[in-house]
């Protein structure tokens, strides 16, 4: 663990990347106190106001109102709620079902590890985004089915890595001498290999970050996503859309807090890439 | 035969998707007022009072002859609809993978090329935003700055030029930046092959070296991620057309999503699938054709 941090902080750009991830958690964490107005507060005669209008009660509206008169920072604060909590739901549960699919498929080899890689084939040959939409129509939006669904279609990612790894260790000597001491088969899966396929796994999720979110707002710029009356930065961009060429700002500052968090997560994701994983 | 066991898996995992939809599919193709009678009618006619695996086996017949049903929103045969939509979908990918490709293939090699030199981060800082935005906003902001502010494009629409660059750019994006991560890394592992190393050491020029040895080499794990993300877009280029109005199958999938219309998305589901797997062969066959080691071998 020590070496690990050290090794992270001489990469900078990763350390950065970081930093600001923590803070959009932070700012997820505590968006009621840091919110200045109350995001779902409509107020007809405040609507479509640039970036710094002042309004009559003196408050400034940073990042300017939307088409219902609402405070644009406010949503872009609370928008950051459902972005972390769909990703690390997701990416929670998606990890853990391609984490434990992986290991049996690379440890059991045989039919089973033929049925699981067939099952990866087959979820394969359908598009992310369409599977993804096709079972939010069915299931219906709330933030549990959206987390489902993105769980759903990405644990194959993690499989993938994870049976691979487990297929570059499970020959080693080191396994070898623990089969031969007569461990069982779920010991040496989980005290042996599991630490060796932990690095790909982690490196796989942080790059999945990325991708999650970007899902997750893509199904609520399409109303497919969480309620509409949740605040969230794809929601903010569809009605932005609407809005284009007389209030830019309503689709710029969602669409570029959408950027900078899932390059950081990318960047994080290349940092660690590069220190787990050297060669 | 991997293929079919994954069109055959596919298409019942499309078959379960549309049974375990809330309600009834019959009274879904039915207005709002249709009477018990008409209900069953309609049941009956679409086979839904069939036991489940007799159901299973006539939706499998009809896909063999490519007999999808009819939409439920515009009453015409799915089939019809997917073909009449998919030439504006394969144009679209067809000309943002041409951008990509052309793109990405020399800048991912020149960044290996130059490793740890100022254009080597620069392409692969500029390669992570490009696969960090999301692709739908990026549509906008040049549909704001490029078509509205200089109004040199035109917003959306199909039918010219002008109508294809904005979308194909759009699209374009992220799989730029994912051929351009992926050639790098692919030409410094080749780079570091002893036969490179042979080449250079009998006096070949670097650019010889390069485009002989290297190029060929790096190509091989680019052309798979190129034929995946082909497939992939096919079926999946959704918000692209959607944002531009294309009227191509992701426009068609997210019309036919926002009407419920099961029909249709369970047919888009499944010629997704078939294309998808088309395009793997074409890959593996690619392969072939680039690396004579794969027929030998297998």
């Amino acid at each position: 663990m020590k070496a690990f941090l050290l090794r992270l902080s001489k990469r900078k750009t990763a350390l950065i990347a970081l930093a600001f991830l923590i803070i959009i958690l932070f700012i997820a964490l505590f968006a009621p106190m840091l919110a200045p107005m109350d995001p779902t507060e409509q107020d007809i005669a405040r609507r479509l106001m640039p970036p710094g209008t002042v309004n009559e009660e003196g408050f400034i509206h940073w990042l300017g109102t939307d088409q219902l008169g609402r405070d644009v920072l406010s949503r872009v604060i609370y928008g950051s709620r459902v972005s972390i909590m769909v990703a690390a739901g997701a990416v929670f549960i998606g990890g853990a079902i391609g984490l434990i699919i992986g290991l049996l498929s690379g440890y059991s080899g045989k039919w089973i590890d033929s049925v699981l890689m067939r099952l990866v084939d087959m979820q394969l040959a359908f598009p992310f985004l369409l599977l993804a939409l096709t079972m939010v129509a069915i299931l219906g939006s709330s933030i549990m089915n959206v987390v489902l669904v993105l769980s759903v279609t990405s644990w194959i990612s993690y499989a993938k890595v994870v049976r691979s790894s487990v297929l570059s260790v499970k020959f080693l000597e080191f396994v070898e001498a623990t089969r031969a001491a007569g461990t069982s088969k779920l010991s040496i899966l989980f005290r042996h290999i599991l630490p060796h396929v932990m690095s790909p796994f982690i490196v796989v999720a942080s790059f999945q970050v990325a991708t999650l979110i970007i899902a997750e707002s893509s199904l609520s710029f399409l109303g497919l996503g969480v309620p509409v009356s949740e605040p969230t930065w794809g929601a903010m961009l569809a009605d932005g859309r609407e809005y284009m060429t007389d209030a830019w700002w309503i689709a710029i500052f969602p669409g570029l807090m959408l950027m900078l968090v899932a390059l950081c997560a990318n960047l994080f994701g290349d940092g660690l890439r590069d220190i787990l994983d050297p060669y | 035969m991997q293929a079919v066991i994954v069109l055959i898996g596919a298409s019942a995992i499309a078959f379960v998707l549309l049974r375990i939809i809330p309600g009834d599919p019959a009274s879904l193709m039915l207005s709002e007022n249709a009477t018990e009678e008409e209900i069953q009618q309609m049941r009956e006619q679409m086979g839904l009072n069939l036991p489940i695996w007799e159901q299973y086996i006539n939706y499998i017949k009809d896909i063999v002859v490519l007999d999808f049903g009819n939409s439920i929103n515009r009453g015409l045969p799915s089939m019809q609809l997917i073909l009449e939509h998919l030439p504006a979908t394969a144009l679209l990918v067809f000309w943002a993978m041409v951008i990509a490709i052309v793109i990405a293939i020399p800048l991912g090699m020149y960044a290996a090329v130059k490793k740890n030199s100022l254009s080597d981060y620069i392409v692969s800082v500029l390669a992570l935003i490009g696969q960090s935005v999301p692709s739908y906003w990026l549509g906008m902001m040049l549909i704001l700055f490029i078509a509205v502010n200089l109004n040199l494009l035109p917003t959306s629409g199909y039918g010219s030029w002008s109508h294809i660059i904005m979308p194909a750019f759009t699209l374009a994006i992220y799989q730029l930046a994912l051929i351009a991560r992926l050639m790098r890394s692919s030409t410094l592992e080749v780079l570091n092959h002893d036969y490179i190393r042979t080449a250079r050491a009998k006096g070949l020029p670097e650019i010889v070296v390069i485009f002989k040895h290297v190029f060929k080499n790096a190509l091989i794990p680019t052309i798979t991620m190129i034929g995946l993300q082909t497939g992939q877009l096919l079926g999946g280029a959704i918000i692209t057309e959607f944002i531009f109005s294309w009227p191509g199958i992701g426009f068609l999938t997210v019309q036919s999503i926002q009407a419920q219309d099961y029909p249709m998305i369970q047919s888009l589901v499944i010629i997704s699938a078939i294309v998808f797997v088309v395009i793997n062969l074409l890959v593996d066959i690619a392969y072939a054709v680039i690396d004579r080691r794969i027929v030998v071998d297998s």
